[in-house]
């Protein structure tokens, strides 16, 4: 499979990237190219202008500012995963991005990246010609879904690693665009980032970029990311599992469960965290916290592997990753 | 391995000779060879996995600008397959498409751009067919015909053939045990996708492509297109594995050469992955049953074996595929009365064929689970099960196959003594096992594929008055470092160092005829070629020497390079001066050596699959921890203990082994060449074809037995693909020991493992 020819514009700076995203329709941001150009490939996406951020040192900052750390987007998912500040300070997200594709691809892969990458379906990530064996999909512009035969919508699953930790530990991302001739940008919470929509998965805008992450350090917070996925090395998750807590006397406070790979965004496991919230540690609250968070879920098939044992994923690690954040094995 | 020390060159850890070349990226493979005004083609496949073709119209593509050639079906309606009795492909489909792939047109145009732009502009009607899919669909659906040429319903071919006294075999049996097997598709998953760059000019057709038998696909271009084969040259570039993908004429090389024809312009097609996914002649899906008697100790009285091959569209080797099925069975354990049953079908999918360990690894899987079954109901030990009936050297089969050297005993006792077999089977904590498998294969089919009386290699060799040698050789280096063994073997016998030995290798035009690299055979039959010949030169330069000398010839020896007489320490010359002398006296420093296999047909129809003139054995333990709560398996370590003759080149040998237990692996937990309805490959490319990367593999250790074999190039026998026999039902064995659960179908998923863990607490 060869790339469709490429317009691909170098700006010199993040203002001249937003620029460019603005003055050209289609214009697409390359950050790593590690999801983008296989999606190019396999003439999943049109072919409009690529704004290649991969030089702009605006999105490449990776420090404590005031009470957040801060992470740019154009940081590559292998320093995310090996920085110390991260490791000590957001476990779930450092096991996350060391997680995430295999290392070659988290040398090139950037965290933006991760967070906008395209959900995907075993009938829609293949090449034109297999696709052409079946006719369009819901996500191609077709009216059949090939995963959940007579679905209306597209259940394309969300496969990115870093997204649910980085919600448990309440990121927020700024997102940027060019407006009345200068750079405009608004922080929002990384959940309202996604719909849940396999066809339309982000809320950004066309002309948006989401240029950087903004973690609020908190002392004593726990967190933990789990990943099911068939082969270790290199495979998007199967089920994927973030939970971060502060504990107080054995109680949990501020439990949050965000969980991948179930649906289209990241979904909340919301009955599991009410259930902890508060609730002293114990094998048999743990063990019912587990069920709330399988019973969440609602995969389809889509994925390699069968959706029940996907959803069992789910219970097995978030009680391992619980259990072991309070108890240290 | 004590005898090594006698030798110079062989028997010693030496890197291959294209290693550097590999690594740097300086090695010109068959996609890297750059051609002037060199076109590139595409193929046309089809949507459909069963449709007739009701018209194809190529006049938009042949207009489009760029473009310089269009060919169809209709260019060159002419069948081929690997296998006399398998005439069953063309080219490119005429009047029927068979799978999703299936190849229908090619372009050769200016630019790959082009090309595909083009295909677009074909336009081919299709009259959709019903597909089958299932192979006992096939077994039995006589309204549909995949290959016109069967009898009874899809049915390519069935077998049955019974091998001493069934009847009284079972009778004296104290218990009998049946069990049904699966083991589904998996793809050879080789680096390098198949490329091939065809030109013609002057009446003569050159093609460089990935092919482990150029002379297979130089017999086969001649038929089709109607060319002499002396008006074909095949040369096999650098190549990065084949595994058995590229072990037989495939579409692409036809494509290639037509197109080249029929523009006039050189013209190269190279495979994307997904193309090589749907090319595949891989492995087969087979269902078996097995059915054994043994007394009470747990000798084997009887088997009695059934196999079911899902062939995909097309023959490819598929007859021999289903006939090795049931022949490599009987050994490495005795069995005294042995029968087999087995067909192999056609259906809507891309074509099975050979893959590493042809033909053996299923029913080894099914064999080595079903005998630590067996064990298992007797309360007996596996390895003493299989010591008990382990075979002995010059031995003969049921089936009649001459096993001459064997140290499968040998390979036993390493094995469990690695693993430590007594003190930890059955006593490992819930969740952690050891299992033990054992396998034996063939070093090289006994005849060729087709019926001929030549010699399987033939060698060349030549010495220049500066002492270098040069080797011709038509042996195809694939990957596995046969290059580097011809030159270690010629340099050897003829007492030179290796520097000074190049081989020039897989070229239809400048080296003699040699089968190509498949069944295991290369070391073994060039490597006793080139020992023939390198022997022979070297009594030419011997006796030229001594005449000139006035020596007698007996007196005189070569070694590491220069020419001795015997009891004095300092040489007579060099090399390159006996060179120099020998030529003086008039004599051409030239020599021709061969091999033929002796003649081993058993006596019986489909006698001559099976036989081989020597024979691997071995034996191999996995380490496995189970999560039961998540199903996964964890294998830690796998033992290999194989005995291959003689280790010619310990570093390769081993290297070998490792690839071929890793493959295994792969087939048994992560590999599956899996189709979702309607025929569609589940993901033909390396992220949903889930081959395991380094970071995913065993500790795999490797012990190489040596019982020198008595007719291998200094005792050799083959290792590649014997090594990968016993992975798969090891691993299985070793999971029944971490968990009292038995698989009988692979791959295996956790899903199963966890519904087998469940069906247990039910029904314990």
């Amino acid at each position: 499979m060869i790339l469709p020819e490429l317009d691909v514009r170098t700006p010199a700076s993040l203002s001249d990237a937003l620029q460019m995203m603005a003055e050209f329709p289609g214009a697409r941001p390359l950050a790593g190219g590690t999801d983008l150009l296989v999606l190019l490939k396999q003439r999943l996406l049109p072919v409009g202008p690529l704004i290649d951020l991969g030089r702009l040192a605006e999105l490449e900052t990776l420090g404590t500012v005031g009470e957040n750390l801060v992470i740019g987007a154009g940081v590559t998912l292998c320093e995310v995963g090996e920085n110390t500040l991260v490791r000590n300070l957001f476990p779930a997200l450092s096991e996350a991005a060391a997680a995430a594709a295999g290392p070659n691809l988290r040398n090139m892969g950037t965290i933006g990246g991760n967070l906008c990458l395209f959900p995907r379906c075993l009938y829609y990530n293949q090449s034109r010609f297999w696709r052409s064996t079946l006719g369009n999909c819901l996500k191609t512009g077709g009216e059949s879904c090939f995963a959940v035969p007579g679905s209306l919508r597209c259940y394309a699953c969300f496969s990115a690693d870093c997204p649910p930790p980085l919600i448990a530990l309440g990121a927020k991302v700024s997102v940027a665009r060019w407006c009345d001739g200068q750079v405009g940008s608004r922080l929002i919470p990384l959940e309202d980032l996604y719909r849940n929509d396999g066809v339309r998965p982000l809320t950004l805008n066309p002309d948006e970029l989401v240029t950087a992450i903004y973690l609020p350090v908190r002392e004593g917070l726990r967190s933990a990311y789990g990943k099911y996925r068939r082969r270790a090395s290199i495979d998007f998750p199967l089920a994927g599992v973030a939970v971060s807590f502060v504990l107080e006397e054995n109680r949990f406070k501020d439990i949050v469960v965000v969980l991948g790979a179930m649906a289209s965004a990241p979904i909340m496991a919301r009955e599991a965290m009410t259930l902890l919230e508060g609730r002293e540690y114990g094998k048999e609250v743990l063990e019912a916290a587990a069920e709330q968070v399988a019973r969440g879920t609602h995969p389809v098939r889509n994925q390699p592997g069968s959706p029940e044992h996907r959803r069992h994923m789910t219970r097995i690690l978030f009680r391992r990753m619980v259990a072991k954040l309070v108890t240290g094995d | 391995m004590g005898e090594k020390n006698e030798y110079r060159c062989i028997g010693r850890n030496t890197p291959r000779t294209d290693g550097l070349a590999k690594v740097t990226g300086s090695a010109l493979f068959s996609a890297d060879i750059q051609v002037s005004r060199c076109l590139t083609g595409k193929i046309l496949r089809s949507p459909h996995a069963h449709a007739r073709i009701l018209s194809i119209d190529t006049k938009k593509a042949e207009a489009l600008p760029g473009v310089k050639a269009v060919v169809t079906g209709a260019d060159a309606p002419v069948r081929y397959g690997i296998l006399p009795v398998s005439q069953d492909e063309y080219p490119l489909a005429v009047d029927k498409v068979r799978f999703i792939g299936d190849e229908v047109a090619a372009v050769a145009a200016i630019d790959e751009a082009t090309a595909l732009q083009a295909l677009d502009l074909i336009d081919v009607r299709y009259e959709v067919l019903p597909a089958i899919l299932d192979p006992r669909e096939a077994l039995v659906r006589d309204d549909v015909k995949i290959q016109e040429r069967t009898q009874e319903a899809n049915i390519e071919r069935r077998i049955h053939l019974v091998f001493g006294d069934m009847e009284k075999g079972f009778a004296e049996a104290d218990y009998i045990r049946e069990d049904r097997f699966f083991k589904d598709a998996a793809s050879h998953a080789f680096l390098e996708p198949h490329s091939a760059l065809a030109q013609f000019s002057d009446g003569k057709l050159t093609l460089r492509t990935s092919t482990q038998v150029p002379h297979y696909v130089q017999r086969a271009l001649s038929k089709v297109l109607g060319i002499p084969a002396d008006k074909i040259r095949v040369i096999k570039p650098v190549l990065g594995g084949g595994f058995g993908g590229k072990g037989e004429p495939l579409p692409l090389e036809f494509a290639a050469s037509l197109l080249a024809i029929k523009s006039g312009l050189p013209v190269r097609i190279t495979h994307s992955r997904e193309e090589v996914f749907l090319t595949h002649r891989g492995r087969h899906p087979v269902e078996m049953t097995l059915k054994t008697g043994v007394k009470k100790d747990g000798t084997i009285t009887a088997v009695q074996f059934n196999s079911l091959l899902d062939g995909g569209a097309y023959g490819s080797y598929g007859v021999v595929t289903m006939i090795y099925s049931g022949q490599l069975l009987t050994a490495p354990y005795r069995v005294p009365a042995f029968s087999f049953d087995s067909a192999r079908v056609f259906t809507n999918k891309p074509p099975c064929g050979a893959q590493r360990g042809h033909g053996g690894v299923q029913p080894r899987f099914a064999f080595e689970v079903h005998l630590d079954r067996i064990a298992a109901d007797l309360g007996l030990d596996p390895l003493e099960v299989r010591y008990r009936n382990a075979i002995d050297p010059n031995t003969v089969t049921v089936n009649e196959l001459r096993i001459t050297s064997c140290a499968f005993k040998e390979c036993l006792d390493k094995v469990a003594e690695t693993v430590d077999w007594k003190e930890k089977r059955g006593k490992l904590p819930y969740g952690k096992g050891i299992g033990l498998a054992g396998g034996f294969y063939v070093t090289g089919a006994a005849y060729p594929i087709y019926a001929n009386p030549m010699p399987h290699s033939q060698a060349q060799i030549r010495v220049d008055r500066d002492g270098g040698v040069t080797v011709f050789s038509g042996a195809s280096d694939i990957g596995q470092g046969s290059d580097t063994l011809l030159m270690m073997i010629t340099a050897e016998a003829l007492g030179v160092p290796e520097q000074s030995v190049r081989v020039v290798s897989a070229d239809t035009e400048t080296t003699p005829v040699d089968l190509g690299s498949y069944s295991s055979r290369v070391t073994f039959m060039a490597g006793n070629a080139c020992r023939q010949a390198a022997l022979e030169i070297r009594d030419h330069l011997l006796a030229a020497c001594a005449a000139q000398l006035a020596r007698n010839q007996k007196t005189l020896t070569i070694t590491g390079g220069y020419l001795f007489e015997h009891g004095k320490e300092e040489p007579l010359m060099t090399f390159a001066e006996a060179a120099v002398l020998a030529e003086a006296a008039g004599v051409a420093l030239c020599a021709m050596g061969s091999y033929r296999p002796p003649e081993l047909a058993g006596s019986y129809k489909f006698g001559g699959v099976g036989p081989s003139p020597a024979y691997s054995f071995g034996a191999q333990t996995a380490e496995v921890e189970v999560d039961t709560e998540t199903g996964e398996i964890r294998v830690t370590k796998i033992h290999c203990a194989h005995d291959l003759g003689f280790a010619l080149n310990p570093l390769t040998a081993s290297g070998q082994a490792e690839g071929a237990v890793v493959m295994g692996f792969g087939e048994t937990l992560l590999e599956h060449h899996a189709f979702l309805p309607g025929g569609r490959h589940s993901g033909p490319n390396f992220l949903d074809y889930k081959v395991p990367t380094f970071l995913d593999v065993p500790e795999v250790d490797v012990t190489l037995v040596e019982s020198v074999d008595p007719c291998g190039p200094y005792g050799a026998k083959e290792i590649g693909e014997g090594s990968l026999h016993p992975s798969l039902p090891a691993i299985v064995n070793a999971i029944y020991d971490a968990i009292g659960c038995w698989f009988h179908e692979l791959p295996l998923t956790p899903e199963k493992v966890l519904a087998a863990i469940a069906k247990k607490k039910e029904a314990p």
